[in-house]
């Protein structure tokens, strides 16, 4: 049996008397009760102060005079101590009045037996600790109703409000519950709707709990402070009842500003983040459609690629030309069918070659080797003319034109050469050559067999004049004159007079010389001036009149000098014929050099002759056409020849006032 | 030998005109020179005693020309033409026309100074021509028909090849025609025949 053991406190000052309560209590239950007597109230207080009793049994009786002072003061020291008060027949009404100030019960010692006492003990201390409980329970309501952090109110059924909690005040902006208390609340905080329309009463939510009974759950209105603002708030509204009669309802409600502000930012947000998934979704399917696009092409591109290139090798198969490609260190990468044919060697046995280890001559391998190794400093011949030597040893001229590659940083990657093999053409070429040489040799020779009377005359002068000197001295010498000064001056003139003759003679060798002609770079007015030294004798005896109009600042031009000064002396001898045999009373021989567009020099032999008719002008130029006596129309055609040779033209114009004019141009940079 | 009379000499050629100064220098003759039948007309007294030796061939007024000019001024200067080789019509031309001689370059210098001094003597102002005629019917008298035409066609400026041509003989023939010729008339030169043969 498990008993609580009951820690007692009697007070009681009757000396024989204590046995009569503390005996019938040890006597009914003797190890329940653990009690401690006192007589003195003073002493009583002390020790309810020191010791946790669970029950005070107090006699009236001890407190004397001070009775129920007495009740209230052993009450504040510990109030939710129960007190039973003692009472006797004489003062029961004053145990009575104890008990409204605070005393759990009181007991009539001559009615107080054991069983009794016990029940009363016990229910003293059962209902105090009911009390305790409820007070506590009641403590802890009001206060979760004072320190919510949610408003609360409660409305009765009209509508009126019964309660309002501090925070629910001060949420809606009031200072004082009075100013609700009673209202209808309704009016006051709850009239419109978010929206700014009314909220009638019917649609209330608050009301139909009242209503109906129901609890409502509402976060999308709005309740109205005293100033008249607004704010989003949540509530819920649950019917009040008593008895199971429903009183009315009771709401409890939230300001959801920042809630609803945090989920409008979180929508925002939300709303923000969908619409830029959107975009980049867009983005990323116009993308897509882009890159589907671009392998399309790419296929296509691909495609064409293909074909152009086996275009190309086909083409670069079929072409005459010879085409090389070299890589940046000369070896060769490319090697066409028809380097294949002039060479003799197979594709497979040139590629990854050095192409000086293959085909170039010994004496250019150190300037191809040097030309490639500055191939960076693009310093590449474009056009050059070189020898291939073939698999047999041959050796074939190729004229090449170059072109180099180069990758994105803009360094040569490879040399394309294209060639043709011109070794038979050149053939052609220098025979063709060699015969106008030889006519032109054959007419020179003619020339001077026409122009040798006048040439004798021209050499007689300074050997008639030699052969005076001569006899002069002789003279003198004879005569014993000791004056040598004329002597000295004989001689003189002598020396002059050969080296004249010699000039001349040399003049006339170099004219009629044949075989191999070297170019030179050749000065045009001089030439012009040597001709007409050859010529002097027929312009001096023919009455000729020369003038010049020479251009001083006349470039050098490379030319065949020899074959330019049979032109020049066929021109001018044609202008002396023509105003002879015609009896010209004037004769103007006038001959101008002129440099045109920096680069082509002309020559103009203008005479005062009889001129050309409009038919002349080009069949003159024909083979066997003369306007001479005894002309056999060679001259023209062999000059025409020679300056076409030289890269210009030669025709013939008519004159300033009378006869003709014949002008042959020399381009200063020729292509070979 | 009059010391006042002056050789002229009017070449283009100054290497010619030099050297002929210093030969006439040399055999104690006066001279003087110029450049141009121009210049000799301008500056030279053209009355004063003296002869004159004109190139044939030069710029402006040639020596026919010039000897004309004097002809017709009636001015008495003895001419020696001088020509270059092959001219022998001109110079045929310039002996009708009055000139003392002709010769041919190179011109042998001993005739030539033969042929001033003769110019330049008093005796052959006053020689007797028809002794020279009579010399040269002589010398003429001796060829045969044939050279006589041979002769003639050398007169008149002929080559052999032409000469053999004209005749229809052979080059050689002419040629050994024309030797004899010259030795029948003791002629050392072309000029020597075109004289004589123009004397008659």
């Amino acid at each position: 049996m498990v008993t609580s053991n009951i820690k007692l406190l009697l007070i009681e000052s009757d000396q024989d008397g204590e046995s009569d309560i503390c005996a019938a209590l040890l006597h009914v239950a003797p190890t329940q009760f653990a009690i401690t007597h006192t007589e003195c109230l003073s002493d009583a207080i002390e020790l309810i102060n020191d010791n946790p009793f669970d029950v005070v049994l107090f006699d009236i009786a001890v407190a004397e005079n001070e009775g129920l002072d007495a009740i209230s003061q052993l009450r504040s020291i510990n109030p939710s101590l129960p007190y039973i008060v003692l009472s006797n027949d004489d003062n029961e009404d004053m145990a009575l009045e104890a008990v409204k100030f605070g005393a759990q019960d009181y007991l009539n010692k001559s009615k107080a037996t054991g069983q009794v006492l016990i029940r009363v003990v016990r229910y003293a201390i059962e209902r105090k600790r009911s009390e305790e409980n409820l007070q506590t329970s009641k403590d802890g309501a009001q206060q979760l109703l004072e320190y919510a952090d949610e408003g609360i109110y409660s409305v009765d059924v009209e509508g009126n409000c019964t309660f309002i909690n501090p925070s629910g005040i001060r949420m809606l902006g009031y200072d004082d519950e009075s100013e609700l208390l009673g209202k209808h609340i309704h009016t006051l905080i709850h009239h419109t709707r978010t929206d700014g329309s009314p909220c009638q009463e019917n649609e209330c939510h608050v009301y139909a709990s009242t209503r109906i009974g129901k609890i409502f759950h509402v976060d999308d209105e709005v309740l109205w402070r005293a100033d008249g603002s607004s704010f989003p708030v949540e509530y819920r509204s649950a019917p009040t009842r008593v008895n199971g009669v429903i009183n009315g309802s009771v709401v409890t409600f939230s300001d959801i500003t920042h809630r609803k502000q945090v989920e409008s930012d979180l929508k925002a947000a939300h709303d923000d983040l969908e619409q830029r998934v959107k975009e980049r979704t867009r983005h990323l399917e116009k993308v897509n459609q882009l890159l589907e696009i671009e392998i399309e092409h790419r296929i296509k591109a691909q495609d064409i690629l293909d074909k152009e290139r086996e275009f190309i090798s086909a083409l670069l198969d079929t072409v005459g030309a010879l085409v090389c490609v070299l890589d940046d260190e000369g070896k060769i990468v490319l090697f066409n069918r028809a380097c294949e044919e002039v060479t003799g060697y197979a594709y497979d046995e040139v590629i990854g070659k050095f192409v000086w280890d293959l085909f170039i001559i010994d004496e250019e391998i150190i300037p191809i080797k040097q030309v490639i190794s500055d191939l960076q400093s693009g310093q590449f011949p474009s056009r050059y003319e070189n020898y291939w030597l073939t698999k047999s040893g041959e050796r074939r001229l190729v004229v090449w034109s170059n072109t180099v590659l180069r990758n994105e940083d803009g360094k040569v990657q490879n040399v394309i050469g294209t060639g043709i093999d011109i070794t038979e053409k050149r053939k052609i070429e220098e025979k063709e050559k060699q015969r106008v040489l030889e006519l032109a040799h054959v007419s020179r020779l003619s020339t001077m067999g026409e122009m040798a009377t006048q040439i004798a005359h021209e050499l007689n002068q300074p050997l008639s004049a030699i052969t005076t000197y001569s006899d002069a001295c002789l003279y003198m010498l004879k005569s014993n004159s000791q004056e040598t000064t004329d002597i000295v001056s004989a001689l003189n003139g002598i020396k002059l007079q050969a080296h004249r003759s010699g000039d001349i003679i040399r003049g006339l060798r170099n004219f009629v010389k044949k075989g191999e002609l070297q170019k030179s770079t050749t000065d045009i007015n001089s030439l012009i001036h040597a001709v007409l030294n050859l010529a002097t004798s027929e312009i001096k005896n023919n009455k000729i009149d020369i003038t010049f109009s020479l251009d001083d600042e006349l470039p050098l031009v490379v030319t065949e000098r020899i074959l330019i000064e049979q032109v020049v002396l066929n021109l001018v001898r044609n202008a002396i014929d023509a105003m002879t045999e015609n009896g010209s009373m004037a004769r103007e021989l006038h001959v101008q050099t002129a440099l045109n567009n920096e680069q082509i020099i002309e020559v103009k032999i203008m005479d005062t002759g009889p001129g050309l008719k409009p038919d002349q002008i080009e069949n003159i130029f024909n083979t066997f056409v003369t306007t001479k006596k005894n002309g056999i129309g060679m001259g023209l055609p062999i000059s025409r020849t020679i300056i076409e040779a030289h890269g210009g033209t030669l025709m013939a114009e008519y004159g300033r006032k009378t006869g003709a004019s014949f002008v042959f141009t020399l381009p200063l940079d020729r292509e070979e | 030998m009059q010391s006042e009379a002056i050789v002229h000499i009017v070449d283009d050629d100054k290497a010619i005109r030099d050297s002929l100064t210093l030969l006439m220098k040399s055999v104690g003759f006066e001279s003087k020179s110029y450049d141009s039948a121009e210049m000799y007309l301008n500056e030279a007294d053209l009355y004063a005693p003296g002869c004159l030796i004109a190139d044939i061939r030069m710029r402006g007024i040639s020596g026919l020309e010039l000897q004309q000019l004097l002809n017709d001024k009636g001015i008495k200067m003895p001419v020696i033409i001088i020509t270059g080789h092959g001219d022998v019509p001109v110079a045929v031309q310039a002996m009708k026309a009055g000139a003392i001689d002709f010769l041919e370059k190179p011109y042998d210098n001993e005739v030539l100074v033969t042929r001033i001094k003769q110019c330049l003597s008093e005796a052959s102002k006053s020689q007797d021509k028809s002794r020279i005629i009579d010399e040269a019917k002589t010398y003429l008298s001796r060829l045969t028909p044939r050279e006589r035409e041979v002769m003639n066609l050398l007169v008149a400026g002929k080559h052999n090849k032409v000469i053999a041509k004209e005749l229809s003989i052979s080059v050689r023939t002419a040629e050994a025609h024309r030797a004899k010729v010259m030795k029948k008339l003791h002629a050392e030169s072309l000029s020597d025949i075109v004289r004589l043969a123009l004397v008659v």
